[in-house]
């Protein structure tokens, strides 16, 4: 989960200025959608091969 | 019957055949505009002096008998993150506002080759990062359907338009569903087609291994026909006779009928119903990794994005990142926010391999899943959405309650797969629609299946 610190950290990263967001409402917001996305963890992905590129028609 | 109740292909007829000049066209729909505007707030962007222009040369051609394409002068909407030449391109973020770009998106550059007339650009979710409109930095659009209500999104403003008959068709860009979305809840044709179809250059991006550009309209043979403009390969038109289901193999997908409300699933077996009476072949099939497409989508999407912006600049839409990097990041919604930050996170040596690499693996699976049951059958039929559309006052706070409204439409997206959304009955005054997905590159098969069940229902599309 989340910490504050952890937050800033990463808007740093993405030299986001997040001084003007209400930082406990953004870190729950952020905390729900990692819990959100963490249930892909249920499906077992051994020996897959990552699809991290799509084929465009030229 | 009045004009603004032809479809986009009898009005090309009529305007073709002189029975109506492009200028009183335009001039009929300024005041339709003027009127309808005001309650529905679609469109970001209006230009109708440049429509008139347009119209003044296409109706002297049409007068000294020049061959016209089949949806010349008909009037269409942009989605505002599509670029045309030095005029707003912002995707209704507030970091965009000063995008003008200096060259054109390469399917307004199609369509205006075809002579459709552009009458301007839509609303949408703040960089496409939404399913409501309520993200954009200009505000919602409204529904035409009932009052209060969303158009869907992200493409919103396009739907509302095409629903509230201010425009014959409009473009959208569909990521994780943001074509089908709003056409599904606005009454209307939406198409996702297969990645790579049709060019995505000049489009603001969102997450460039998913987005994709397609057309939202009143019909199924005018989708067709918007397709075959836009589209790289050659589609055909569509034959008269529509095509026959006699004998053809359809799945239905268990999972997403289960995920959809009952009276939803229900609409959806009636119109399979009607398949079924012409002929179809309906089987019921299991996907069972279909309830982690969205989830997945949620990790690749963002990633894409965060890492969009870490870069120099992206060639499909030239001058994007040094416009987002020249502003002050405050600007950014909170949406906006939420995504990058969490893209970040993904992207970042914290997390990289705990999501981002294991939903790619998982779009793999949903891929080989979806594929592997597109070999047996020609086409999958699931509900659009689970639910017909929200009124604002009842719209789920939290982001992630939001997302929902994309859960049946992420795998196609995720996969790569056409999906085209229609019409498939009402439930409580309300339109309720149907996604059908094909094999890649079987757009206009699915197309066809599409119209088999608007021509087997003699579907006259009712406008709110």
């Amino acid at each position: 989960m989340f910490s504050i610190k952890q937050i800033m950290e990463l808007a740093e990263i993405a030299s986001l200025d997040i001084s003007n967001c209400d930082i406990e409402e953004l870190r729950a917001a952020l905390n729900s959608n990692l819990v959100y996305v963490s249930q892909i963890k249920e499906v077992d992905v051994t020996d897959v091969e990552p699809l991290t590129e799509m084929g465009r028609e030229s | 019957m009045s004009i603004l109740n032809y479809s986009a292909l009898e009005l090309n007829k009529l305007l073709q055949k002189q029975i109506l000049s492009v200028q009183e066209l335009i001039t009929a729909l300024e005041a339709h505009i003027m009127a309808t505007e005001p309650s529905v707030k679609a469109f970001v962007y209006l230009d109708l002096a440049k429509a008139k222009t347009a119209s003044v040369c296409l109706d002297e051609r049409i007068r000294r008998g020049e061959e016209i394409s089949c949806l010349a002068g008909v009037p269409f909407v942009l989605k505002a993150n599509m670029a045309t030449i030095n005029e707003p391109t912002h995707a209704c973020s507030e970091i965009l506002r000063e995008f003008k770009p200096g060259y054109n998106a390469a399917v307004a550059a199609k369509l205006t080759e075809a002579d459709a007339i552009l009458l301007g650009k839509t609303n949408m979710d703040a960089l496409a990062m939404g399913s409501s409109t309520v993200t954009s930095c200009f505000g919602p659009s409204y529904n035409p359907w009932a009052e209060n209500l969303s158009p869907g999104g992200s493409s919103g403003g396009s739907a509302a338009a095409v629903a509230a008959k201010e425009a014959w068709f409009a473009l959208g860009s569909d990521t994780g569903g943001s074509i089908r979305q709003p056409a599904a809840f606005c009454g209307l044709v939406g198409m996702k087609p297969t990645f790579g179809l049709v060019p995505a250059f000049g489009v603001v991006p969102l997450a460039p291994t998913l987005d994709q550009v397609g057309p939202i309209t009143r019909n199924v043979r005018d989708c067709a026909a918007v397709m075959s403009l836009i589209s790289k390969k050659d589609l055909g038109f569509m034959q008269e006779v529509p095509l026959s289901v006699k004998g053809l193999k359809i799945a239905v997908a268990k999972e997403y009928m289960e995920l959809a409300l009952p009276e939803m699933s229900d609409a959806v077996y009636k119109a399979l119903a009607v398949y079924e009476k012409e002929g179809a072949v309906i089987t019921e099939i299991s996907l069972p990794l279909t309830k982690y497409a969205l989830p997945a989508y949620h990790v690749i999407a963002p990633t894409d994005f965060a890492a969009l912006l870490s870069g120099d600049d992206y060639k499909n839409c030239p001058g994007f990142v040094e416009a987002v990097k020249a502003y002050d990041s405050s600007l950014f919604g909170i949406e906006e926010q939420r995504r990058i930050l969490m893209g970040h996170y993904f992207n970042s040596f914290m997390d990289h391999n705990k999501h981002y690499i294991h939903a790619c693996k998982i779009r793999r699976l949903l891929q080989d899943e979806l594929n592997s049951a597109l070999e047996k059958y020609a086409c999958i039929v699931t509900p659009t959405t689970c639910n017909t559309a929200f009124s604002y006052s009842k719209m789920p706070k939290e982001g992630k309650e939001m997302y929902k409204n994309d859960m049946l439409l992420a795998a196609a997206s995720i996969a790569g797969l056409p999906a085209v959304s229609l019409p498939c009955g009402i439930i409580n005054g309300l339109p309720a629609a149907m996604q059908i997905m094909g094999r890649p590159y079987n757009d206009r098969f699915i197309l066809d299946i599409a119209e088999a069940y608007e021509v087997a229902t003699a579907k006259e599309y009712i406008l709110y």
